[in-house]
């Protein structure tokens, strides 16, 4: 009597405790099957979503939609809490089979393999360059969750992107692009060589506006009138930007008198997740390929 | 104030010497534009011109602005609070602006539009006036002023933490900002700023007269007629709106409210109307030097080096530089406050307090690890049957915290006990500074593959950091103060370098940021059984120095005369509070206050004897971290808070309360 009185206590709690992600991957008795993945960085949850296996989990859900943006975190998805604060009760209760992290929590590893285990995939290895390198981690993230099939595909895709952007960009009168952020009202960073946006920029056949060098994760911070060139450039702030720099830029003379702001190339694309894997690149690619129809000349 | 310090130094040679390198850096930085602008054609030369114009000599001129203001500021603070390390960052001006700053992006990001340097004046202004209330209650003593200055200065830091981490990529223009750049791309910053300085003159010109006849002390300047609280008010006013102004145009440039008035002091300026001439021009050229010398140097390495950051890691070391000058003819800091007596037991209160700390303790020890949060956000206790579940995740946290904690609190009643200074606390000498430091050095080098090398470099650099501090304090006399001195130093250093590393933007800093929040959710079971079992064995060790606690807070005449070593006592008892902090450190992260609060409950409830201070601290310490620990967990979930900001955040209003309350007993 009194164990059965247990039993039932503990199917409640659990009942109580069960997921509405975890129900839909596994159908099995509510919250006890290892269902699915927790995935602990951002680029390669984007990279699971875009593969068609959305993870069971992601880590900041709440910030994905500012950042990220693309593709949607679909309904159901667990929250994990912070990425430097994960909650590891939640990601145990999860039952996850397989949670993917970052080298930037290779210090949570032993603490993770207890719950499942983890595997470490990195989308900043310099042997590579960044897009080659995000295409090796696409795959090998792939062959983790069984969706080798859907990785080709969706990889394959991306090569039918760049086929048509080429034929879209061939039509117009091409410049080089500088890609920034704007951080506050006197500085940006600039981005360069290693970065996803920069090297998507490449990938795309276009020419950087930015020769000099920058740091370990693809971009240097610098004063604005770091940026002024006399050069012909298309200058592209990625969203978010702060509230007061267009009035700090437009009471600047050194600005206002840049030959590319006086020709009105410079302008916003919304933001897309710069430390992200392959669909934050697509993102990328599609949203900087219909801005630069919109500003740019036909040839 | 300026007795202590010899004229060592020529002002006309030494700002000779500074304009000369001045002079030399502008030359290299300047040579090539001026060339090729001059004989400007070509739109390439023309576009020269343009960057000489108006972002070249801006810069410049903002240099010079921003150090004058500074330094002048620096000057007014000094003589109206008779204390030589007051300083805009000392009394905390910057991290309150810094913290509004961030607070405004974050929840009211239109704001910054209307005027960032509103912002930053009211989070000045507030910081400024918590400093005062604080150090106020003990006549705005140096040591007591720079104490309380760290204090709201590491909780402003804290709370701007995790914001940083809740909100991170909002944010990234934070860390610029507190860093301090100077670079400009036009003249209106630079005008905006000259003429709120400018609008300061008048009312400076108005307090220059009083402030004078303080040179001569505030007795004598009372005698003479001059209202000396109400030019006290005013001239802090004056001086934080100043920094304020400078602050908000170009961010927080470090230590040169210190250094400008310093050098002009050891140039033997003693009238004020002196210093403050030449505290002007030194904090001009030394602003200028600095900022031509980053330029030059800094060139296309991809790396940003902040301005800002660097006159603080070359200025904070010039506390140090004080100390050493700072003799014991000193009275003021070294005198024993009253306003922190020692009393004797109360017998009749004892009992009932014990009874009231000890099922408190275990109240929140047994009850609150229980408390938790299902998936689906309700809050549940957690039935027996589960125990085997959730445990092996909740009960390594609570338990670290809870040790670390008791050890905290312990190292906290010592100091406190033995510089009979309220707002001594581990976090204060140095010693977490240090563990920062060595995760700052494992982490930027790349290297933070697990917790236990992180929580080895943390200690190492608990260790050096120990030696540093000790080494000073007993190089003369007045070993507490001293010491306290110098880990306030050390902090200022290591914050100007943190900042550095934060401003780089690396996904690293991040990281260091997570560690210095205190994160409970790594901690292992071996770790949190570590930090318990060495709470109980320090208490021990602790309880075997009560003596020496109990005497050596009557002086250092009454506690040689009862046959007490002192300078053994004393280094023996600061080893053993830096010891308890490197051990828990690593568990809860380097700022918890906890150690700055436990004690002051203990005095509220009425323990006065040492050793029942040291186990009622340990006791309380290891509940209130238990608690926050709780909070953590539970309040923004599916979120985890960091365990050791939170304590602080929750800690800061707290001890403001006691520290009020202590004030009407």
């Amino acid at each position: 009597m009194h164990k059965r009185g247990m039993n039932l206590t503990r199917r409640a709690v659990l009942q109580g405790m069960s997921l509405p992600a975890l129900a839909a991957c596994a159908p099995a008795p509510a919250g006890l099957s290892r269902g699915g993945v927790a995935a602990l960085d951002w680029a390669l949850a984007e990279t699971m979503i875009a593969l068609g296996e959305p993870p069971a989990g992601v880590v900041a859900a709440a910030d994905w939609r500012r950042f990220v943006v693309e593709p949607a975190l679909p309904d159901g998805v667990t929250d994990l809490g912070l990425q430097q604060e994960l909650n590891f009760e939640l990601i145990a209760a999860l039952r996850p089979r397989l949670i993917l992290i970052s080298p930037f929590l290779e210090r949570f590893k032993p603490k993770l393999d207890r719950i499942a285990p983890s595997v470490n995939l990195s989308v900043y290895e310099h042997a590579d360059t960044p897009l080659a390198n995000r295409i090796r981690i696409t795959r090998k993230l792939a062959s983790h969750i069984d969706a080798e099939h859907a990785a080709d595909a969706y990889i394959s895709a991306l090569d039918a992107l760049r086929d048509e952007a080429e034929a879209r960009l061939s039509r117009l009168k091409r410049r080089p692009v500088l890609l920034v952020s704007f951080i506050d009202n006197r500085h940006a960073r600039v981005y360069g060589g290693s970065s996803l946006y920069a090297d998507t920029l490449a990938w795309l056949g276009l020419q950087n506006g930015w020769r000099k060098p920058v740091g370990y994760f693809g971009f240097a911070t610098v004063g604005l009138e770091d940026l002024a060139t006399a050069a012909d450039v298309e200058l592209i702030a990625v969203e978010p930007v702060p509230p007061d720099i267009s009035r700090a830029l437009s009471s600047s003379p050194l600005w206002t008198e840049l030959p590319f702001v006086k020709a009105g190339r410079e302008g916003r694309i919304p933001p897309v997740f710069m430390f992200g894997a392959l669909p934050s690149a697509q993102r990328f690619a599609k949203l900087l390929l219909a801005y630069l129809e919109t500003k740019w000349d036909r040839a | 104030m300026g007795q202590s310090l010899k004229r060592t130094l020529d002002p006309g040679l030494l700002s000779g010497a500074l304009s000369a390198a001045a002079v030399i850096f502008g030359a290299i930085l300047l040579r090539e534009p001026l060339q090729t602008s001059l004989a400007a054609d070509s739109v390439e030369e023309q576009f020269e011109r343009l960057i000489l114009l108006h972002a070249t000599l801006p810069r410049i001129t903002m240099a010079i602005l921003c150090g004058a203001g500074l330094a002048l500021s620096g000057t007014i603070l000094q003589q109206v609070l008779r204390n030589p390390l007051v300083a805009p960052d000392t009394v905390a001006v910057n991290a309150g602006a810094r913290l509004a700053l961030a607070l405004a992006a974050v929840l009211a990001p239109g704001l910054l539009g209307f005027g960032r340097d509103l912002v930053a004046i009211a989070g000045a202004a507030v910081s400024t006036l918590l400093v005062l209330a604080i150090a106020g209650s003990r006549r705005y003593s140096p040591l007591s002023m720079i104490l309380a200055g760290l204090v709201v200065s590491l909780y402003c830091g804290a709370a701007s933490t995790v914001l940083v981490l809740l909100k991170d990529r909002y944010l990234v223009g934070l860390f610029i900002w507190g860093s301090g750049s100077l670079s400009q791309q036009s003249w209106e910053p630079a005008i905006q700023l000259a003429l709120r300085l400018l609008a300061c003159g008048l009312p400076l010109a108005m307090l220059m007269r009083p402030l004078s006849v303080m040179d001569a002390g505030e007795e004598a300047a009372r005698a003479v007629g001059v209202p000396v609280e109400r030019v006290r008010i005013f001239a802090v006013g004056l001086a934080v709106l100043m920094a304020a102004f400078v602050t908000s145009a170009v961010g927080v440039i470090g230590f040169i409210g210190l250094a400008a008035p310093a050098l002009a002091t050891l140039c033997g300026a003693e009238r004020f109307v002196a210093r403050c001439f030449w505290s002007t021009i030194f904090g001009a050229l030394l602003l200028v030097v600095t900022d031509l010398a980053v330029q030059v140097t800094g060139g296309d390495g991809g790396a940003f080096i902040p301005t800002g950051a660097v006159t603080a890691v070359i200025g904070s070391p010039l506390l140090l530089v004080f100390l050493s000058r700072l003799r014991s003819r000193e009275p003021q800091l070294l005198a024993v406050d009253a306003s922190m007596p020692v009393r004797t037991p109360h017998p009749a209160r004892n009992a009932p307090v014990w009874a009231f700390l000890a099922a408190g303790a275990l109240l929140c020890l047994c009850f609150l690890p229980l408390i938790g949060r299902a998936p689906d956000g309700s809050w549940f206790i957690l039935p027996a049957n589960m125990f085997g579940e959730i445990m092996p995740w909740r009960l390594p946290r609570t338990l670290g915290a809870a040790g670390a904690g008791g050890l905290l609190a312990i190292g906290g009643y010592i100091l406190q006990r033995v510089t009979q200074n309220p707002m001594a606390s581990p976090e204060i000498i140095g010693v977490s500074a240090g563990a920062i430091m060595g995760a700052a050095i494992v982490l930027a080098l790349g290297g933070a593959a697990s917790e236990i090398s992180l929580g080895l470099a943390a200690a190492a650099g608990s260790f050096a950091a120990l030696v540093f501090v000790l080494n000073i304090a007993f190089r003369g006399p007045a070993a507490p103060e001293r010491m306290l001195l110098a880990g306030v130093a050390l902090t200022a250093l290591v914050d100007a370098a943190v900042g550095v590393f934060s401003a780089s933007g690396s996904p690293s800093a991040v990281l260091l940021l997570a560690w210095m929040a205190g994160s409970a959710g790594g901690v292992d079971m071996t770790m949190a059984a570590s930090a318990c079992a060495a709470a109980l064995i320090f208490l021990c060790v602790a309880l075997l120095g009560s003596r020496w606690l109990a005497v050596l807070p009557l002086g250092t005449p009454v506690a040689a005369g009862v046959g007490v070593r002192v300078p053994l006592a004393l280094s023996s008892l600061f080893a053993l509070v830096a010891v308890m902090t490197a051990i828990a450190t690593p568990v809860i992260g380097p700022l918890t206050f906890v150690g700055l609060m436990a004690p002051h409950m203990v005095r509220l409830l009425g323990v006065r004897s040492a050793p029942a201070g040291l186990v009622a601290s340990a006791l309380t310490g290891a509940a209130l971290m238990t608690i926050a620990d709780s909070l953590a967990r539970t309040i923004a979930f599916p979120l985890q808070l960091p365990t050791g900001v939170l304590a602080s955040l929750i800690s800061g209003p707290v001890l403001l309360l006691l520290i009020a309350k202590g004030r009407k007993q």
